[in-house]
């Protein structure tokens, strides 16, 4: 761990919104791959044959192929960042769908709303602005 | 109703711990460094899936998405969403005692604000 600071950098911070991205398409593909539903009641007959019918799903194998990799860029998220940096920066992606339904939609943000949306950007810059987990490297201490 | 409020905190908890174990994971196997060739990646790729915890975490998150389906299938939306945004206060406890990640007052009021915010954005 030498010259690896653990810094929110930009690039790392679009990686994170990747990651967000990516979660939000394989459940999409899950969603939409679901060829049966019947699940319930549950017993081992309707899980297995909820199983059986819907492995020939080609949407549910690219929701899976998604799924993982988009659990390897958390992870390379993860290694250069500490836990507690990068859980609340994912956050984004509550933000980032009532913003794009207003510029893109152009719905209408209730001002609760807006508040809340700031409260978490605002939540978002304090997180990126705090000293990191000392890795032998930087964060000066004042004292 | 008390029993929807403990299944979505149950639900974030094993969230959470998932995301401690992936955190261990890779810690432990110091895979923090550049990643530039093809080789770099797959090594990565094949360390992280090695490594027990990251079955451990898999497994949790999981059961976790289980839990929220649930959820949302039985309960009131308006409740579960805000709810879950206590995900991040467990995240921030997780990597304080099982991390031990320096939690300084400004990362603090931030996961706050956050929480507050996803709150707010969820009941509005």
């Amino acid at each position: 761990m030498t010259d690896n600071k653990k810094k929110l950098t930009l690039s790392l911070f679009l990686l994170i919104m990747l990651t967000d991205f990516g979660e939000s398409l394989s459940s999409f593909l899950f969603k939409k791959g679901v060829i049966s539903t019947e699940i319930f009641p549950l017993s081992i007959e309707h899980i297995f044959h909820f199983a059986i019918v819907n492995i020939g799903s080609l949407l549910i194998w690219l929701g899976v192929l998604t799924y993982l990799f988009n659990f390897f860029l958390w992870m390379r998220v993860l290694s250069r960042l500490d836990l507690s940096v990068a859980v609340p920066v994912g956050s984004t992606s509550y933000i980032m769908v009532p913003l794009a339904a207003f510029l893109f939609l152009h719905e209408t943000v209730t001002p609760l709303r807006w508040i809340g949306i700031f409260t978490i950007i605002l939540g978002i810059y304090f997180v990126s602005r705090s000293k990191t987990t000392d890795d032998g490297t930087k964060v000066p201490e004042a004292s | 109703m008390i029993w929807l409020i403990l299944l979505v905190v149950l639900c974030e908890l094993f969230a959470a711990v998932s995301q401690v174990f992936y955190k261990k994971v890779v810690d432990q196997n110091g895979l923090h460094h550049s990643l530039v060739h093809i080789k770099d990646y797959v090594r990565f790729a094949v360390g992280t899936l090695k490594h027990p915890l990251a079955w451990a975490g898999l497994g949790t998150m999981a059961l976790s998405t289980v839990l929220w389906l649930m959820a949302l299938s039985v309960g009131d939306l308006s409740l579960i969403f805000p709810l879950g945004s206590i995900q991040y206060i467990l995240v921030l406890v997780g990597s304080r005692f099982f991390l031990s990640e320096k939690i300084d007052s400004m990362r603090l009021l931030g996961t706050i604000l956050i929480t507050i915010g996803i709150v707010v954005i969820s009941v509005s």
